[in-house]
């Protein structure tokens, strides 16, 4: 395969598939299933090969001029396939969940037409290869989504919409604003290992503290950071395949994604640090990281809970890149593919509960695990993950960002950590103590999961994560682990 | 030794627990998985009886102390399976325990044959809180309310080994256990570690859920809750503090202070107990208690660790025994069938109580004598320690037997009461017959039998039991002749109990150590107005922040020139 045209096949796999899926009647069922199943297939075998490129550093680079000084850059280093891998990876497993989960509800080609849109956005974010192109995908992946949040229609969905756009764009604009005004300084910037600003350290400290803090601002609003989070919670009025994909694959990895890209491709983590700027951002997640465990331990609502939590979990991913040393880096992203899959097993889990049951709160959840036992031992595991037990997926990323910690001279990191734990285990062992400990009231234990045929396409989704959380903790020493990978990147990081 | 047959015990000791609960899923062999259970625990025992020291396979290795922590374990493990087997035919939820049961069983195996610290840890965990399964298992309110606090310790005392785990190896480029003990320097992972064993070893201060939760959990999971689970805390201590490296009197003194109140306080609470289990309980404190001064020694005086480390293992395998023995021996005796059962049953009882209280002759009488040989030789207080309150703890622990033995002694079943199963006795009794022969079969010649059976050391074993029996008798005498009321008893849980007192109803009702009628609003009960302010202001955040960030945005696009 011509290297050249690999990123952009990637690129188009979903997006052409979702532009041809609107333009489906809504009865073409089987046509609109093939065309998902196709793109996404196709999109996960282009990415295998990918990959298998990546490792042996093979060069793959696809440029479109625009104008002078614009360019449109696709690359592929370690650090966008490992994001690339995990969207095209969770996406197949997001299709087949969707087709099973809207079976019987309306405007389904909208929603699978815009869905796909919305995984190209994100391959986009994750391939981009200087901030202009980055900036496009963003955007693009903001307005894909609205679409989806407000998908279900009323009242309550419409208003959610609207925060998560007033949220976003303006998020959107304070990131257009400070990419614009660091190409004024330093023209444009590519994203490159050891970052790309050194040389302009010394005459404009001063401004590149502002820029980053202004780029961390606009970022922030989709990698949920405290007090930018506001939307997350409300866009769980969106159907469980979005939400799934809105905290496991697209919308807030690709703030954090953004995150780690201006710290270690940008700036470079020895310019962030030499500023100062890594100190304060480490502070912010850590907040963060307390403030949406805390609120999560008020919720009810299970999806809210997961919510709060998706707030605590994706500032794993910043803390590890506010500290400086490989080891800390391999914890931080290597969070960016644990967190996930243990989080797209829990919404899966949440989507199952409610699609069968009609169970949309914790307190409703009694005795959930004697009727649809599968689907509640994926989100056990996926919950276990969370808290960090070993030897699950959350375990590992929370053992390099201590140990990244306590050998960077942070050891302030463990108790935020272990505050986290043990908050993490508030909130989510009371669920699982009901679901497998405690029966319902008398009309709950009478109604049971109705018989579908196609319930395969619900359960088999989150049994595979929960088994690859499994397998991402126990073999995490393996190759082909993410784990792996993620050292990788921090070698490639730290030795450009 | 045949070198692959070894590889393949080391595997299936793990394997066959967790394959055994897995295979639960499929309802085809469910009745197969039930009566399997009761071999899972088989591989492991053969291991520990013909690993050669040093073995390694699979990350996983068996070296001495581990041997004999895997044998004990193992047998216990064996043993308690095959009475679930056995008791639990016909109860309710019987699936759910037995897979709560195999995998607490994987956890304890994998912690002990572990080579490296995420597999020991991963093991920890898994045994953590599978066996907070075993705990809530009952479902009532007292289960509830001892799984909670189960739960809660054993997540705290993993978050403390976490961060200790964490000080441990940073800057080591290894993760082997013994690599990284003999490397680091680190005492905030010392006291970290001592904290986060000490949750499940029931070192006093952090015990208070085991008077709760022993008596909760039914009798096959007491047996390894006690016998088997709490030394795994010790084996923590063993494997990962740097004992025999590192001086550090303050530590030390600290230890044999807490050992002793230990075990001292365990015997007070203890003898006040109406429940059987709760007593034995109790007496597990006092026990932990006293293998505490010996790890308080090693910091005072690192050069004797040796000799310590082999009472340790003999003193731990004693009690895990005896303990397990006595636990099981609960339901077998309650009604007997026939008088031969109920004359068995005087026997099967007082054989371990009186190696618990460490009789001449007995397993304890060793444990006890191997303890005092390296405590001796310490300058100072140590002939307070060894001459005075060491036997004072043994003549506690034989009051401790002695109300055990009052409120368990077997009684012929009236003809109205279901007798309890004969196929009960079989493995208690095996149990028993390893409390009398297990230590004297600890390889490597630790145990000298002419050592123990001089005059001198039979009557210094015999003396505080003795003692106890006497002290026993005259209070009985004491209570008839003046009529004496039996005094109130202290509340299983001490400690617990006391902070139910004395905290404010709002508090106590927020950290939902209080059962409400509804057992299961947890959540709405961390409600308290505290996080409901914060879910006041948590909205505030959210509506006002987008307002924040249009003005900055406005701000900023105003500067622009």
């Amino acid at each position: 395969m011509n290297s050249a045209l690999l990123l952009p096949m990637i690129l188009f796999s979903s997006f052409f598939t979702g532009l041809i899926i609107f333009f489906l009647g809504e009865s073409m069922h089987k046509a609109r299933t093939f065309l998902n199943l196709l793109g996404a297939v196709l999109k996960v075998v282009l990415v295998v090969q990918l990959l298998a490129g990546v490792h042996a550093e093979e060069p793959y680079h696809s440029v479109l001029k625009l104008a002078p000084g614009v360019e449109i850059v696709l690359t592929a280093d370690a650090l966008s396939v490992f994001f690339v891998t995990l969207s095209a990876a969770l996406w197949l497993l997001t299709t087949i969940y969707a087709i099973g989960y809207l079976e019987r509800s309306p405007n389904r080609s909208r929603f699978f037409g815009f869905f796909s849109i919305c995984v190209s956005a994100t391959t986009g974010v994750a391939l981009s290869g200087n901030l202009i192109t980055f900036l496009l995908f963003y955007e693009l992946l903001t307005l894909s989504t609205y679409p989806l949040v407000i998908h279900k229609g009323g009242d309550k969905a419409l208003r959610a919409g609207q925060r998560y756009l007033a949220y976003t764009l303006i998020g959107g604009a304070i990131l257009l604003f400070a990419i614009a005004w660091l190409q004024s300084l330093a023209g444009p910037v590519a994203f490159v290992p050891g970052g790309a600003l050194a040389p302009f350290a010394d005459e404009h400290a001063w401004e590149l503290k502002v820029i980053f803090a202004l780029l961390i601002l606009g970022l922030g609003v989709k990698a949920a950071i405290v007090p930018l989070h506001g939307w997350l919670p409300n866009a769980m009025v969106a159907p469980a395949p979005v939400s799934s994909l809105l905290h496991a694959v697209a919308v807030v990895k690709a703030g954090a994604f953004g995150i780690v890209r201006m710290v270690y491709e940008v700036y470079g983590i020895e310019l962030s640090r030499d500023l100062g700027l890594l100190h304060p951002l480490a502070i912010v997640a850590s907040i963060t990281i307390l403030y949406g465990s805390f609120c999560a331990l008020a919720q009810d609502e299970l999806k809210k809970r997961l919510a709060y939590s998706t707030v605590s979990q994706v500032s794993y991913i910043v803390l590890g890149a506010a500290i400086f040393g490989p080891v800390a880096t391999i914890g931080g992203i290597v969070h960016l593919f644990h967190q996930g899959i243990m989080k797209i097993t829990l919404f899966f889990a949440a989507g199952n509960y409610a699609q069968a049951l009609g169970i949309h709160r914790i307190s409703q959840m009694n005795g959930v695990g004697r009727k649809m036992p599968w689907t509640t031992v994926a989100f056990s595991v996926g919950a276990l993950g969370m808290i960090g037990v070993p030897p699950l997926a959350g375990y590992v990323s929370k053992w390099y960002l201590q140990k990244g910690g306590v050998e960077g001279g942070e050891p302030w990191i463990s108790a935020v950590l272990s505050m986290s734990s043990l908050l993490n285990a508030a909130y989510f062992l009371p669920i699982l103590y009901r679901a497998w400990f405690l029966s319902g009231s008398p009309e709950q234990e009478a109604a049971s999961p109705a018989k579908r045929t196609d319930w395969w396409m619900l359960v088999l989704p989150p049994v595979l994560t929960a088994l690859f959380v499994v397998y991402a903790g126990a073999f995490a020493e393996t190759p082909y682990s993410p784990l792996e990978w993620a050292k990788m990147i921090a070698q490639r990081e730290y030795e450009p | 030794m045949n070198d692959s047959l070894i590889r393949i015990l080391l595997f299936a000791a793990v394997a066959l627990p967790l394959f055994n609960a897995l295979a639960f899923a499929i309802p085809g062999v469910r009745l197969a998985a039930w009566n399997g259970s009761a071999l899972a625990a088989l591989p492991a025992l053969v291991l520990a009886l013909i690993a050669q020291p040093g073995t390694e396979a699979f990350g996983l290795v068996v070296d001495e102390t581990g041997r004999i922590f895997l044998g004990f374990t193992a047998a216990l493990w064996f043993l308690s399976g095959w009475f679930t087997v056995n008791c639990m035919r016909r109860e309710r939820h019987r699936v759910r325990f037995d897979v709560f049961f195999l995998l607490s069983m994987a956890g304890n195996f994998l912690l002990i044959l572990a080579r490296d610290i995420p597999t020991f840890y991963a093991g920890f965990a898994l045994m953590g809180f599978a066996s907070a399964g075993l705990v809530l298992h009952r479902g009532d309110s007292e289960a509830l309310r001892a799984g909670r606090l189960y739960i809660a310790l054993a997540v705290f005392g993993e978050v403390m080994l976490f961060v200790g785990f964490g000080h441990l190896a940073a800057g080591s480029a290894s993760l082997r256990i013994d690599e990284v003990v003999s490397s680091s320097t680190s005492k905030a992972a010392i006291m970290m570690l001592l904290i986060g064993f000490g949750c499940k070893a029931g070192a006093l201060s952090l015990h208070f859920w085991l008077p709760l939760a022993h008596p909760t959990a039914p009798v096959p999971a007491s047996a390894v809750l006690s016998g088997a689970m709490i030394k795994a805390g010790i084996f923590g201590w063993i494997r990962f503090l740097p004992l025999g490296l590192v001086e550090w009197p303050d530590l030390g003194i600290t230890l044999i202070v807490l050992g002793l109140l230990g075990a001292l306080l365990g015997v007070a609470a203890g003898v006040t107990q109406g429940n059987p289990k709760t007593v034995l309980a109790y007496s597990s404190l006092s026990q932990i208690g006293i293998m505490m001064v010996a790890f308080g020694v090693a910091f005072l005086d690192p050069a004797s660790w040796p000799a310590l480390l082999s009472a340790l293992i003999i003193y731990a395998a004693h009690h895990g025994l005896a303990k397990g023995a006595l636990f099981l021996a609960v339901l077998p005796v309650k009604n007997c069938r026939t008088r031969w059962h109920v004359c068995l049953g005087c026997l099967g009882l007082l054989l371990p109580a009186l190696a618990l209280a460490g009789a001449p002759f007995s397993s304890g009488a060793v444990a006890k004598l191997a303890l005092k040989e390296p405590i001796r030789y310490l300058p100072g207080f140590s002939a307070v320690l060894v001459g005075v309150l060491l036997p004072l703890a043994a003549t506690g622990t034989t009051l401790l037997m002695i109300r055990y033995l009052s409120l368990a002694w077997p009684k012929q079943a009236p003809s109205n009461v279901r007798t309890s199963d004969d196929s009960l006795w079989i493995p208690w009794g095996l149990a028993v017959l390893s409390t009398l022969l297990g230590v004297w079969f600890v390889p490597g010649g630790i145990v000298d039998l002419d050592k123990v059976t001089t005059p001198a050391k039979v009557w210094a074993s015999a003396w505080p039991v003795l003692a106890g029996i006497g002290l026993a008798l005259s209070w009985h005498r004491l209570k008839k002749s003046f009529h004496w009321k039996t005094p109130v008893g202290l509340p299983a849980g001490d400690v617990v109990v006391l902070l139910e007192r004395l905290v404010p109803k709002r508090i106590r009702k927020a950290i939902a150590f209080v059962p409400n009628k509804d057992p299961a609003s947890l959540a709405p009960r961390v409600r308290v107005d505290w996080l409901r302010m914060a879910s006041l202001a948590e909205q505030r955040v959210r509506e006002g922040i987008w307002v924040l960030l249009a003005v900055l945005l406005l701000a900023l696009l105003l500067s622009m020139r």
